[in-house]
């Protein structure tokens, strides 16, 4: 299987594209694509590091190709990790909105050259930001099944995250989805947390507990936590999001990591090859992620992040999923949010 | 449809490997396989079958290797498409007739060694002709154009 990688110069596709060669997932005569703008920091970027991987992964590596233009892009599992994100600055708050503008080009770009040149079997997963929109562009020119969004499954491995971290367990111990949109409309779905080794009605009633905590204005806290960022806070920063009810901390923690500028590439970076590892795996797996819906989950068709079962043949909703009245009630609204804000770039 | 791919490549071990593993990982068989590195630069011809856009979609990919130079694309019937055919035939009874358009190389009291050298479909119903007279032996190359 060949994997491109675009965007493999920015610090998020150096590492995915890293972890792909360390961790063997590529076969030798399989190809990892570098795929970066002509002419770019990005491009001189990925040439160097063709060398690296090359220095560090001679005994293993796959073939590497640089790719400098939206033609060239030939692969089996195109990774999209290209385009504006959050700035490392915090009294840089940019907005969604802001991503959008800058990045719809850029998806419209691969994905009408993937619908082009494509075979019509690949497998997309949309790692840019906003994920929605992403994922709305590229299933517009490839089938919507093979359009993969991260946002939901990193905002679910983040979610467990949190509750193994109050619960004071591992988080492979924990189980439960994150749906809606990747950003402040995110839905947890408390109702399918569970907590594995610990007696079923002491975790329902701590995780009832975690689920009741007062929501927090996340745009105030983030306006403050940016301001104690840039006034050298951080560990009070991070201090501060610790206190906060867990769908707060969901959005807000990342944002506090990207502003020390270490950014979030080893975690982003981790999530992108478990999907990939599922992709590659041949089995099926639960999940959530982003997907172009066409009234085949709640009656809605848009894109938003809901349960899906993941496999080698993309994702399908996961119909049979039971959200409580109130989750559902809650996703409507993050799926309404979502399409009045996508409205903006696509047309319906 | 059938599709004949003829390749120049960087002369170095391996490279038919990632050449064919290209078509295995996408399911297709192929039809023939020449390697050459004698009399002319090094080149890989492949012959296979798939539709137009698979076979668009194999050349997309075999052109971003990095051991592969350039890529010629015939389709199988096109008129430059030359096959070769070294056959054996037992010489008792047979009709001298089906010789035509072969070049008789051998002969001995056994048999007849003939070559010919034309089109795929000439050179296949030919030596279907000569397979009812007893085809003791035969080798068939695979296509090449200019």
């Amino acid at each position: 299987m060949d994997i491109a990688v675009i965007g493999a110069g920015g610090d998020i596709g150096r590492q995915i594209a890293t972890r792909l060669v360390a961790d063997r997932l590529l076969a030798a005569t399989d190809r990892l694509q570098l795929v970066e703008a002509p002419e770019s920091r990005g491009e001189r970027l990925v040439r160097g590091l063709r060398s690296d991987l090359a220095d560090a992964f001679g005994e293993t590596l796959p073939q590497i190709d640089v790719a400098v233009s939206p033609e060239d892009l030939a692969a089996d599992l195109v990774i999209m990790a290209a385009g504006l994100t959050v700035p490392c600055d915090p009294r840089d708050l940019r907005s969604r909105a802001e991503l959008a503008e800058a990045n719809a080009p850029l998806f419209r770009a691969y994905a009408e050259a993937l619908g082009r040149h494509g075979l019509g079997t690949e497998i997309v997963i949309i790692v840019s930001n906003p994920v929605e929109l992403g994922v709305e562009i590229f299933a517009r020119h490839v089938d919507r099944q093979s359009v993969i969004g991260m946002g939901a499954f990193l905002d679910t491995i983040r979610f467990r995250n949190e509750i193994a971290h109050d619960l004071s367990v591992r988080r492979q111990k924990v189980r439960g989805l994150v749906v809606g949109e990747h950003g402040p409309n995110m839905v947890p779905l408390w109702s399918t947390v569970s907590v594995q080794g610990v007696d079923r009605g002491t975790a329902r009633a701590r995780i009832d507990a975690l689920a009741a905590a007062p929501p927090a204005d996340v745009g105030a806290e983030l306006r403050e936590l940016a301001e104690r960022v840039a006034a050298g806070g951080i560990e009070a920063a991070y201090e501060h999001v610790d206190g906060l009810p867990i769908p707060a901390r969901l959005v807000l923690r990342p944002y506090i990591t990207q502003f020390t500028g270490a950014k979030t590439p080893l975690g982003t970076g981790e999530i992108v090859i478990r999907l990939v590892r599922t992709v590659l795996s041949g089995s099926d797996t639960l999940t959530a992620c982003q997907m172009r819906l066409e009234g085949d989950f709640l009656g809605l068709t848009g894109t938003i992040g809901v349960p899906v079962v993941m496999s080698n043949a993309g994702v399908r909703p996961f119909a049979e999923a039971s959200l409580t009245a109130a989750e559902e009630a809650r996703l409507r609204e993050s799926f309404a949010a979502t399409q009045a804000f996508l409205s903006g770039y696509v047309t319906s | 449809m059938r599709w004949i791919l003829q390749m120049s490549v960087r002369n170095r071990s391996g490279i038919l490997n990632q050449l064919t593993a290209v078509f295995a990982e996408r399911g297709i068989n192929l039809d023939g396989v020449l390697c050459t590195a004698e009399h002319t630069e090094p080149t890989a011809v492949l012959a296979f079958t798939a539709p137009v856009r698979v076979k668009d979609h194999i050349q997309r990919v075999l052109r971003r290797l990095p051991d592969v130079r350039s890529i010629l694309e015939f389709d199988a019937d096109a008129p430059t498409v030359r096959t070769f055919a070294l056959v054996a035939i037992r010489r008792e009874g047979l009709d001298r007739t089906l010789l035509e358009g072969l070049h008789v190389v051998a002969e001995d009291a056994g048999r007849i060694i003939a070559d010919c050298v034309d089109a795929p479909g000439t050179v296949d119903a030919r030596l279907a002709a000569l397979e009812r007279a007893g085809v003791l032996e035969k080798v068939i190359s695979m296509s090449v154009a200019v």
